[in-house]
């Protein structure tokens, strides 16, 4: 864990010095924190953005290297969740550490003030706990704790320091045992046991019950404890049973028998290659084996099936299936209703000891377990006043707290308050009995909220222009996956119409899970197999029109891509005047995998800023796609000027900014004439690449179809010399070599199969 | 015809590219150094040098311009000698040495210094900026086949194991081994003052290498195939020069020749299985020669890949036990251009330690060739 941070640290561009124990009867000394950094670079999910982050980290170790403490800024300790351990190893850095330096642990839920009994005022005054979540690139949360002396602008820096470079969500915390995420996410878990042993449900059927059919992750419940590790879940389960002694639910935090057995065996998990579930046999024959929690044998993990569940699938809106799961009383509904159910009550319960406000509780879970929803909202969804009433039937009456609120009229934890086509969301305050609105948070903008506050400019089922307010609007897309399909290509039209009518800059940008996942293959492939070339043609032309456009807009343009930016979507950031990437961007041309390859100017864009066909042919040929914004940068698939925001909640108010910060002076400029290509000659030395590849067993027979087809762009088609050439010829080239692709069955058969996989045919 | 002789032939140790000892020393300062080398073993011969002919099979970048020309004058040879550079890939040292004994036996020069360099260091195979031609590309596209790649057709045509090929690998480093360490190498041995320390010896052998360890390489060139960076010769950088001289001219200046140049010969196969290229240029060597196979006591075969060389060893009907006694290019590495030369060199104290009488150097040679030269021991 402690390497992790150090990475993210790194990724931030912050040099690290990692420091771990001698290993005894190890010859290198820093053998334990070598071992830190290559299983953080190597073992997925990586822990680095790219490679250059790795080299910010300076192993060292405990013995030798204590005294460059001296010259850091921050100190993180990362060390066994042992009070003993964490405080002798406090008294060496107290030695060291120069009197200013922020000390934050690591605890998960050791209490901050048994680990600064003894500590002098000075450093009191800088120790706090900074609760990462693992792994700690991935999970948005950081929990802030206060130790008993914790100066406030201490707190407020290492916040800020959090948030805007880090780019986690900051949740303060009270020093209370396992802190908010654990506190409730231990009361989850523990009670998916409770509930499992007492209704005699297989691992197989839990996991199913608890993860995406909720919208939670897919490690869901048993592959989860599996990740951690059974040794730690059971260490933080004990930690809170011994000390939170009047806990409600105290006698929950037992560690089941079952997994005490397995503990025993040494079954702890992923570590061990064997936990709730074993990974047995090699390539083809490989199976995923699942326990019997009664036997505690192995056998091959069953599919789970419910007949409800089975019917909510098909529900996609969250709140609704959760409604419709819990009403039943199948076994599935048997299962999930008393799980929220004592969720609820816990957390309303938790309420002010965790918690002064229900808000940290929910950003909390979301933040740092992956719910999609915070207890709160989740109680939202299924319906208070239904729920409350059902808990009254069932006898286990919700915490007064609740019944209060409802008491006073309100029938939700949150509601709106809108003002002035301001959005404002509000939330009540169990404890005070009353609303409070919900404090803005300056640089980040909630589309959702806008649009409920300010409606939409224009809107089709594809994409919305929304107004986001100081003259710069707003090109949002919304459908499944954000694919690209005709309704979005025809809304970029729209808004550089809207744009005239007073906007400074126009922002692509949306909240979705993706930022889009390229064009609309299914309608491709369709087009493709009716033979209809004459729409195909036009619908790329389109395309090509409609990033041509936008490349050359009289205001600036500027994408904010983050996670999946493939293919068309890819294609469309390129040519926006800037890009404001998430640091979590997936970003790359991939429609060689798709038996394609890019054709609404992604050749063109990445034959100019890679300055020659060669780079651009390895970048397109291989599929290349960005582990991060950085490595894209390193790619060329961002440039310099390219921003990147840590934080995915600051992205959209980043890229309004960077627009607006462009808007004055702003130079369009006009298609280019003179772009320099190399003909034949370039031709042929990639030919000859894709030659050698092929030779090499390296790519398949239509990959070199494919390679071939690519070239051909890339050279500016078989000029004989070097000449210059516009950019319509290039895009004309890739319209013709897309639409001849289109034509062949192992183009089709590629297609085919991602849509129905997901996974890259390499036929 | 005036006889052809090579007073002697010295090399620079072979360093391995592009992370050894002598990653930035230019080739034009390796060859310098061998030249002024062979020039102080042999000082009555300084004023003598007709023109220097130096081989590099990648002659761009530090050995671009016409480097023979550069490295004599860096040698400190009067402005009135000519150099040219040239170029038949791995044959370039012995074609050199071939192209210096020839302009002697036809009567045009007596003293000349032939010889190559490579740095795969600086400039690795394949060149600084790959141009292919159009034309070859689309219908002769085997000819722009990495040399690995050919390696790997002759493994399948011939049906070389993997297994055949490690051990051949293994027998190389540990021939090679038995040579530096026996000081076989010391009187060729020109030492560089490199950037980074001196260079005194190959750096390519491994006397830890194991069958096993090399069992454990994966295919380099072909995804599935059985070519390995232990089977295959290792990049490298080195220099090698002989003083080649009229016999008379020699003796007039009381110089011992090692050996007399008897024939040389260069041949064509197929580009996809270049690694044969010495099945044919043997045979035309000895024809010239009027020699048989049989009277060739010692043959430095050029071990581009252990495949390959095997394959040649088969079809040729080549006696192993005659062939590089001291190990080959997978242990001491393949400085392209300089490789013939070096042979040569290596070939010429085994033939004295041997008494033997003639000696043979021939290697395979890209683009689908195979080169072949006869020296007799004098």
């Amino acid at each position: 864990m402690g390497s992790r941070i150090a990475a993210h640290f790194a990724n931030a561009g912050f040099p690290v010095d990692l420091l771990d124990i001698v290993i005894p009867d190890q010859p290198k000394r820093n053998a334990a924190a070598l071992a830190g950094v290559e299983n953080a670079a190597k073992q997925k999910p990586v822990a680095f953005f790219t490679d250059a982050a790795m080299r910010l980290i300076a192993p060292g170790n405990f013995e030798d290297d204590l005294g460059r403490l001296r010259q850091c800024d921050w100190i993180v300790e990362a060390v066994s969740e042992n009070l003993e351990i964490k405080r002798r190893l406090f008294e060496r850095v107290a030695q060291v550490r120069t009197p200013g330096t922020i000390l934050s642990t690591n605890t998960s839920g050791i209490p901050l003030a048994s680990i600064a009994e003894s500590f002098p005022h000075e450093l009191r005054r800088h120790f706090l706990g900074t609760h990462f979540f693992n792994p700690p690139r991935y999970l948005h949360l950081v929990e802030l704790i206060p130790g008993p002396d914790t100066a406030a602008e201490v707190l407020t820096w290492v916040a800020n320091f959090c948030d805007l470079h880090l780019g986690k969500g900051v949740v303060p915390c009270k020093d209370t045992p396992n802190f908010i995420a654990n506190r409730i996410g231990c009361f989850f878990g523990a009670t998916v046991h409770k509930l499992a042993v007492e209704g005699d449900y297989t691992v197989e059927e839990v996991d199913l019950l608890t993860g995406p059919l909720i919208g939670l992750p897919r490690s869901a419940s048993f592959r989860l404890v599996d990740i951690i590790g059974l040794d730690v879940w059971a260490h933080v389960l004990r930690n809170l049973y011994d000390l939170a002694p009047n806990d409600p639910a105290r006698e929950r935090y037992v560690v089941p028998e079952f997994m005490a057995r397995m503990i025993e065996r040494g079954w702890l998990g992923e570590k061990r290659g064997q936990g709730f579930y074993k990974r047995v046999g090699k390539g083809a024959d490989k199976e995923i084996h699942a326990i019997d929690r009664k036997t505690l044998e192995y056998h091959p993990a069953q599919k789970a099936h419910f007949a409800a569940a089975d019917a909510a699938r098909a529900i996609t809106d969250l709140p609704q299936r959760l409604r419709a799961l819990t009403a039943d009383d199948d076994r599935a509904g048997r299962f999930l209703w008393p799980l929220f159910r004592d969720l609820f009550i816990y957390s309303a319960q938790m309420v002010p000891e965790i918690s002064g406000r229900i808000v940290e509780i929910d950003r909390a879970m979301r933040w740092g377990f992956a719910f999609p929803l915070g207890p709160f909202e989740f109680w939202d969804a299924l319906g208070v006043e239904a729920t409350v009433e059902r808990m009254r039937r069932e006898n286990c009456a919700a915490p007064p707290n609740v019944e209060r609120m409802l008491a006073s009229g309100a029938r939700c934890f949150y509601g709106t308050a809108d003002r002035e086509g301001q959005p404002r969301t509000r939330w009540f305050d169990l404890h005070g009995g009353a609303w409070q609105d919900l404090e803005a948070r300056p640089g980040v903008l909630v589309l959702n909220d806008i649009k409920r506050a300010r409606g939409v400019v224009k809107t089709n089922p594809g994409a919305s222009l929304i107004d986001l307010g100081d003259g710069a609007l707003c090109l949002e897309f919304h459908s499944k996956m954000n694919t690209l399909a005709d309704d979005a290509l025809a809304m970029v039209g729209t808004a550089l119409n809207e744009i005239e009518r007073g906007f400074m800059a126009l922002v692509i940008a949306n909240q979705g899970e993706h930022f889009s996942a390229g064009a609309n293959l299914a309608t491709l492939l369709l087009a493709a197999q009716e033979g209809e070339w004459q729409d195909l043609d036009e619908a790329i032309r389109r395309f090509q029109q409609a990033n041509m456009a936008l490349k050359y807009a009289p205001v600036p343009v500027v994408a904010a891509p983050f996670a999946m930016t493939l293919g068309g979507g890819c294609e469309m950031v390129l040519h926006a005047t800037r890009a404001q990437a998430s640091a979590e961007t997936s970003m790359g041309l991939v429609e060689t995998g798709v038996g394609l390859i890019p054709a609404a100017g992604g050749c063109k864009e990445m034959l100019l800023r890679l300055g020659h066909a060669k780079a651009a042919f390895e970048l397109i040929g291989y599929a290349k796609m960005s582990g991060s914004a950085a490595h894209a940068r390193e790619l060329g698939l961002l440039r310099a000027q390219d921003g990147i925001t840590m934080s995915p909640e600051r992205l959209v108010a980043d890229a309004k900014a960077a627009a607006l910060a462009l808007a004055a002076g702003y130079v369009p400029g006009a298609p280019r004439q003179d772009i320099p290509v190399e003909g034949e000659a370039g031709f042929a030395t990639l030919k000859m690449g894709i030659h050698l590849a092929r030779e090499g067993g390296y790519i398949s027979e239509y990959d070199a179809v494919i390679g071939e087809k690519l070239a051909h762009v890339l050279s500016g088609g078989r000029l004989a010399g070097g000449q210059a050439v516009s950019e319509q010829h290039l895009l004309d080239l890739e319209r013709e070599a897309f639409l001849s692709l289109c034509g062949q069955p192992k183009t089709q058969e590629r297609i085919q199969a991602m849509l129905k996989t997901g996974k890259t045919l390499r036929n | 015809m005036p006889e052809a002789v090579i007073v002697d032939c010295l090399r620079t140790p072979v360093g391995k590219a592009p992370r050894g000892a002598l990653r930035h020393t230019r080739p034009d300062d390796l060859a310098a150094l061998v030249i002024q080398a062979l020039l102080a073993r042999y000082p009555q011969a300084r004023e003598e040098v007709e023109d220097v002919i130096l081989g590099c099979a990648m002659p761009e970048g530090e050995a671009g311009n016409n480097m023979a020309r550069g490295a004599l004058l860096r040698a400190g040879l009067p402005d009135s000698v000519p150099g040219m550079t040239i170029n038949r890939f791995c044959s370039s040292g012995l074609q050199a040495i071939a192209m210096a004994a020839e302009r002697i036996r036809a009567g045009a020069a007596h003293t000349l210094i032939a010889g190559g360099s490579e740095s795969m260091s600086m400039t690795a195979r394949g060149g600084l900026k790959p141009a292919p031609n159009p034309w070859l590309v689309d219908r002769r596209p085997d000819y722009y086949l990495t040399m690995g790649l050919t390696a790997e057709r002759v493994q399948q045509r011939y049906g070389i194991s993997r297994e055949e090929a490690d051990r051949f690998a293994l027998g190389s480093h540990q021939k090679a081994v038995a040579a530096r360490d026996g000081g076989r190498f010391a009187d060729e041995m020109v030492p560089v003052e490199a950037a980074h320390g001196a260079l005194e010896e190959d750096e390519g052998p491994r006397a830890d290498t194991t069958l096993e360890a090399l069992a454990r390489l994966k295919p380099v060139f072909h995804a599935k195939g059985t070519v390995t960076a232990g089977n295959s010769s290792q990049t490298s950088d080195g220099a090698s020069a002989a003083l080649v001289m009229s016999e008379t001219r020699a003796r007039q200046l009381s110089l011992t020749p090692k050996a007399r140049f008897v024939s040389f010969a260069a041949a064509g196969v197929p580009p996809d299985i270049m690694g044969i290229g010495p099945v044919v240029a043997i045979p035309k060597a000895l024809a010239m020669a009027g020699l048989k196979l049989d009277d060739m006591d010692v043959i430095e075969l050029n071990e581009a890949f252990a495949v390959q060389a095997l394959a040649v060893i088969r079809v040729a009907h080549l006696d192993p036990a005659r062939i590089n006694p001291n190990g080959g290019a997978v242990a001491l590495g393949h400085p392209l251009g300089a490789t013939g030369a070096r042979l040569v060199a290596t070939l010429l104290r085994e033939l004295d330690r041997r008494q033997a009488r003639y000696g043979m150097v021939t290697m395979c040679v890209g683009g689908g060739q195979g080169a072949a030269g006869i020296l007799e021991r004098m």
